[in-house]
């Protein structure tokens, strides 16, 4: 891999409450170090991953997947000397050295890397805590299960993978216990209906995951003593519905225009809903963020003062170079959504038994734009989302380094512009390590998409 | 004998199709190893492994991004361009990030209009199976059994047939024959004095995924027969194991390169072949649980399984090797194949520590520049174990 600094920059936020996001982050790396000298269990785990179970179990979750995140923002020591390579580009050549390859994902081979220089805090914000246990999932993607399962055996602590049927079919269920297939799926794509992406998961596909979440707790328990309860429980997936329902009706107001809360604020914003899910400074933060984005939507205040065309982001998102969030501002283009990390509905409260609401919750966000495990569930997701929030133009992020994401974007921009007239523009890098980044590359595609959309008509006005 | 396993492994497609006109059966297509093959056979449909070809990407473009494997666009791109086109039904497993995405892949290269009740498809064309990435534990069986019981439905509306148990027992034993078969050809293998190559090996094997099985059990019998009456190769060379994926009639030319450098492939771990043909099914059993049960055996680099400290790939590998006496590893990985990459520093590291032997990784690209790339690296591997 080329050798190379790029010009990178964090984005500029438009919406208050996306600036505490980062002292969330700190408060979290550094009360995971208190938690972990106070002697209480601390657990490696992955985002996609419910979090409801770890709190009510006592146990505090940190994420490799985070550390990658903030391994690719930050140098060493902090600096801000841009000769300095990010934290993200060393770690990775350590992962490299021992065999891993560059085009696996950039979070793992960030956090591979740091596990193989055998000083964890030698690190962003002191790295993470060493784990007393790790918990992935089958889902989304392969990587996580084998990635978390060679830093199980590099630290030698006990490992567990909550295996979810994967959603692959891309054929709606139409009754427990079969998958058929209804007339010309692909003629429902193109229409944009939604009942592929909400179709019902099969009763054994929920028992067996309802299964998978119950060992889950017994090897937690088995492994820390902790005892599950029900009640404890329960109060958290109460705060986790409560909270999800606050962060849907912020996606109704993102849908306003102009745009009061871009793509920028609305990747710092997932942090606290995707990482710490299930507690009350998670609910209040959103609660805060509704608030604020209510009032700009009732003031007219948008991400910029004209706004003449938007656009819908696909995919994870840069993290080395959030600037580009920015980028088509001067042309009056606004990224208005970003399907990723945004929850779908959750299934209704089940507090006679949690775990299987649990189930049912885990196996809808999985057929969700949460973890595009489908294509064509990935392409009528984009469909409706460029309709909802009136959309002309989407950037796919040409992921390299991710199956999951990289996957689904030749259909989204080929259903999306040739069955709607709306056009696509790569951007083509890894989430972390800028070394797979092309400055040139990519703004020079930007500048000529730009041009194209302000010569359009906006496709959904 | 060998020229027949050849003729099936390198003229598939016209082989294939001509026993389809004489028997006048079906015939379906399988992405993965772990597809229950058995089932198929119990529908009387012949079950085959699909592969890709050496011919260069002419449509897959369109739809499948380049950072996929190599090998599973290339056979994408062959069902783009009609050449699959001699099958009635396909059958796709999620046992790998592409893989799984290739029922919606295969229906829009490949579309075929299947009859509908009350706009419901009793058959479709592509079948998708979720096979469970986690291979033991609780809930697991059952959770696969119901997948099967979906799948036989499907089969037995296609074939407008039920397949009983007694169906079922039927394969099984035209299976475990065939399974039988294999294992005695595996010892031949371990043999100091080796009476036959690892592409002649490959061929043999390889062949029983497109054939039907009785034919090859019925070969295999004779050519068994031959082999024990076979001198020893003059040229042993040294004695490697061979760990990757992807690997077809045009990729199997890394066991010539192989031994055109010295080498010998003793020994695989290739998702067919002795990945595949080490077990088994249990037939004292309910037929349907018993092929759950050997499908769920299956360790492929996808699959994990419940333990708490897990090492269940090497442990794997160990078994492969109980008696091989290998002297090297070559790991021959698909381009973006992320499960066989993500094992193999951990897999260099135990292969080393235990049986003491070097590896060499190699990337497959499935192309001919890639082979040829790849012989000067077996070359000096080789010669650097020779010493």
């Amino acid at each position: 891999m080329e050798d190379k600094r790029v010009k990178t920059a964090p984005s500029k936020k438009s919406v208050n409450t996306a600036r505490e996001v980062w002292p969330y982050v700190k408060e979290d790396y550094a009360s995971a170090h208190r938690a972990k000298a106070e002697g209480k269990p601390v657990v490696w785990s992955c985002a996609i991953i419910p979090k409801e179970v770890f709190w009510a179990l006592d146990v505090y979750p940190v994420f490799p997947e985070h550390f990658g995140v903030i391994s690719g923002m930050m140098r060493r020591g902090g600096t801000k000397d841009e000769s300095v390579e990010k934290e993200a580009v060393r770690f990775s050549r350590l992962a490299e050295a021992a065999g891993f390859a560059s085009y696996l994902c950039g979070y793992a081979r960030a956090s591979i890397g740091n596990t193989l220089t055998g000083n964890l805090a030698d690190a962003p914000l002191g790295g993470l805590p060493k784990p007393d246990m790790i918990i992935t999932t089958s889902f989304v993607c392969d990587l996580r299960g084998k990635w978390l399962r060679y830093l199980a055996q590099k630290h030698n602590v006990p490992f567990y993978i909550l295996d979810i049927p994967e959603r692959g079919c891309d054929l709606p269920l139409t009754m427990p216990g079969l998958r058929s297939a209804f007339l010309p799926f692909y003629e429902k794509i193109k229409r944009g209906e939604r009942d592929i992406f909400f179709s019902l998961p099969a009763d054994h596909e929920l028992d067996y995951t309802q299964t998978q979440w119950e060992e889950c707790i017994r090897f937690i328990e088995d492994v820390t003593g902790h005892k599950y309860n029900q009640d404890r429980f329960n109060e958290v997936m109460d705060i986790s519905y409560r909270t999800n329902e606050i962060r849907l009706e912020i996606l109704e107001l993102r849908k306003a225009v102009p745009a009061p809360m871009g793509v920028a604020d609305g990747l710092a914003c997932m942090y606290p809903g995707t990482y710490t899910m299930g507690t009350k400074r998670c609910y209040e933060f959103y609660v805060r963020l509704r608030d604020e984005v209510k009032e700009r939507v009732e003031n007219g205040i948008g991400t910029i003062p004209n706004e003449r065309f938007r656009l819908l982001w696909y995919g994870l998102a840069p993290w080395f170079n959030m600037s580009l969030f920015n980028y088509f501002e001067k042309f009056g283009g606004v990224f208005v959504y970003e399907p990723i990390y945004n929850l779908v509905p959750f299934p209704p409260r089940m507090p006679e038994n949690p775990v299987r609401e649990l189930a049912i919750r885990t196996l809808q966000q999985s057929g969700g734009m949460i973890a595009p495990t489908t294509i064509g569930q990935a392409v009528s997701t984009l469909v409706n989302a460029a309709r909802e929030y009136k959309c002309s133009g989407i950037v796919t992020f040409y992921l390299i380094t991710c199956r999951p994401v990289v996957y689904p974007t030749v259909e989204i921009a080929r259903v999306l512009e040739e069955d709607f007239g709306i056009p696509a523009v790569p951007i083509e890098c890894d989430l972390i390590d800028e070394r797979t980044y092309s400055e040139a590359q990519t703004l020079a595609r930007f500048d000529a998409f730009a041009e194209r959309l302000l010569k359009m008509e906006p496709v959904f006005a | 004998m060998i020229q027949e396993f050849h003729d099936w492994v390198h003229n598939r497609h016209d082989r294939i199709e001509e026993w389809k006109k004489e028997n006048k059966r079906k015939v379906f297509g399988y992405l993965c190893c772990v597809a229950p093959e058995e089932l198929i056979h119990a529908a009387g449909i012949l079950p085959v492994k699909l592969t890709g070809s050496d011919e260069p990407i002419s449509v897959v473009d369109r739809h499948v991004v380049h950072y996929a494997c190599p090998y599973v666009r290339s056979i994408l791109d062959l069902a783009g361009r009609g050449v699959y086109d001699y099958l009635d039904g396909v059958v796709t497993c999620n046992t790998c990030d592409i893989m799984s995405r290739c029922e919606y892949y295969w229906r829009v290269l490949s579309p075929r209009e299947k009859s509908t009740i009350l706009g419901v498809e009793m058959s479709p064309y592509v079948l998708y199976i979720k096979h469970p990435e986690k291979i033991s534990g609780k809930g697991v069986r059952e959770f696969l059994k119901q997948e099967y019981r979906i799948f036989k439905q499907h089969l037995e509306r296609e074939q407008k047939i039920i397949i009983d148990d007694d169906r079922l027992s039927r394969t099984v034993d035209i299976y475990n024959e065939h399974y039988y078969l294999m294992e005695e050809f595996r010892a031949y293998r371990k043999e100091e004095d080796l009476k036959v190559s690892g592409l002649e090996a490959f061929e043999v094997e390889f062949s029983s995924l497109l054939m039907p099985k009785e034919e090859h059990n019925r070969l295999m019998e004779s050519y068994l027969g031959e082999l024990s009456e076979r001198e020893p190769l003059p040229d042993r060379g040294l004695r490697l194991l061979l760990s990757g994926g992807g690997i077809d009639q045009f990729t199997s030319q890394i066991y010539r390169i192989i031994e055109e450098c010295g080498g010998q492939v003793v020994a695989e771990d290739i998702g067919v072949s002795t990945s595949y043909f080490c077990r088994k099914i249990d037939n004292t059993k309910d037929p349907l649980d018993a092929i759950v049960e050997h499908r769920l055996g299956v360790h492929c680099p996808h699959t994990m399984t419940e333990d708490r400290f897990p090492n269940e790939r090497f442990e794997y590998i160990k078994k492969v090797l109980d008696g091989n006496r290998i002297q090297g590893v070559i790991f021959f990985v698909p381009l973006y194949c992320e499960c066989r990459n993500l094992e193999y520093p951990k897999l260099k590291e135990d292969l080393r520590e235990e049986f003491d032997v070097p590896t060499l990784y190699l990337d497959n690209d499935y192309s001919h520049g890639g082979l040829e790339e790849a012989h000067s690296r077996i070359e000096a591997f080789i010669e650097m174990i020779s010493g």
